[in-house]
């Protein structure tokens, strides 16, 4: 290992904290006011050009969609406060942490494609795997082997509408992302936060 | 309330039930860290539902068909992988939309795209959970990687086709 511990109050690693998951007051206001701006431009340009009619139906359907996401996001908001409480840091720390390497990326790859369930259910997780020290490759690793490569998926929904054969070259054409994802965001992340400390 | 909700909310009862029994006020503790994210994740998630009704609707179908055929080659790809970043949806509407798609002549290339763009960098979740759950350092830098990753499977998937 190198030297990282001792810098902890260095610039490089205030940048890495940054942009460990979590974010920031800052970064929670901006993203209040882009998705704001988004709506209300959305919804102009759905009025003029789809017209009143379907900016009505448009309305009514958005409100059953609230239904459907307040259970989703009020289960993922429990889960994340729980979970952080009653799972150990250690063991994640140590299996996904900086110094975990491809092994590291291997077993987020693993759990991405166990993990069943929507966004609702895995970013709460990346927050917890974070709190508990899981690097940002391991991070970016999981979120992409879930998206990608999710088993459920697979069998629930693609398999359902594209069919076999379709299905399984699209899964096999992302085999190799989600590592090669977490090498990159490891690599992003050299790159952004300067050099590192050569390791032995 | 669909199975995976329920199992979700199961085992958030069961994790609730766990720490409540755990010593130093845990139980508080994890309820602050609840809130805490509660306080982050509603102010955007609100409007993000709104943005995304009204971008669904917006969506123009035949047009697409057309842009992502099989002939369509690496033009098709890109704007396969533009269309799964952009479309708003989860998988039960981007599944029969993809399978919409194929029927209509878009090449199996340019559908894997489709499909793994919207798996890796859909803008939709991106804004619904992504940023608000994870914060944007964390989600560009995802992001970033996957801008360049989506297109290369439509290459991987034209070689597996080649070979098989």
């Amino acid at each position: 290992m190198n030297d990282s511990s001792s810098e902890a109050s260095s610039p490089r690693s205030d940048r890495v904290n940054r942009a460990k998951p979590g974010g920031g007051q800052k970064s929670a206001l901006y993203g209040f006011l882009f998705v704001s701006a988004l709506a209300l431009a959305s919804a102009v340009l759905c009025y003029l050009i789809r017209g009143p009619e379907v900016f009505a139906e448009v309305v009514g359907a958005q409100g059953d969609f609230l239904l459907d996401v307040i259970p989703r996001v009020g289960a993922g908001i429990f889960l994340v406060g729980f979970l952080t409480v009653l799972i150990p840091p250690e063991p994640i720390a140590k299996l996904l942490g900086e110094g975990s390497g491809l092994k590291g990326l291997l077993i987020a790859t693993a759990a991405g494609v166990a993990t069943p369930g929507g966004p609702w259910v895995i970013f709460p997780i990346v927050t917890l795997f974070s709190r508990s020290g899981a690097d940002l490759g391991a991070c970016v690793t999981y979120v992409t082997a879930w998206g990608l490569l999710s088993f459920q998926r697979l069998l629930v929904w693609e398999i359902a509408f594209l069919g076999v054969d379709v299905s399984l070259v699209r899964y096999t054409s992302g085999l190799a992302v989600p590592i090669v994802a977490g090498l990159l965001a490891r690599r992003f992340m050299a790159m952004v936060d300067g050099p590192r400390p050569a390791r032995g | 309330m669909s199975a995976s909700l329920l199992l979700v909310w199961a085992i958030a009862f069961v994790a609730a039930g766990a720490v409540a029994v755990m010593p130093d006020k845990s139980f508080s503790k994890a309820l602050g860290i609840s809130w805490r994210q509660a306080l982050r994740v509603t102010p955007i998630v609100l409007p993000a539902i709104i943005a995304a009704g009204f971008l669904a609707a917006l969506l123009p179908e035949r047009l697409i068909a057309g842009l992502i055929g099989a002939e369509s080659g690496v033009t098709g790809v890109l704007a396969a992988s533009f269309i799964g970043a952009v479309i708003p949806t989860g998988p039960m509407v981007v599944m029969p939309i993809a399978a919409a798609l194929l029927k209509a002549g878009g090449g199996v290339p340019q559908i894997c795209a489709l499909v793994s763009a919207w798996s890796i960098m859909n803008l939709h979740r991106l804004f619904l959970w992504e940023l608000p759950m994870l914060g944007g350092p964390f989600t560009w830098r995802r992001f970033a990687t996957g801008l360049l990753l989506a297109p290369l499977t439509a290459c991987v998937a034209q070689l597996i086709l080649l070979a098989g």
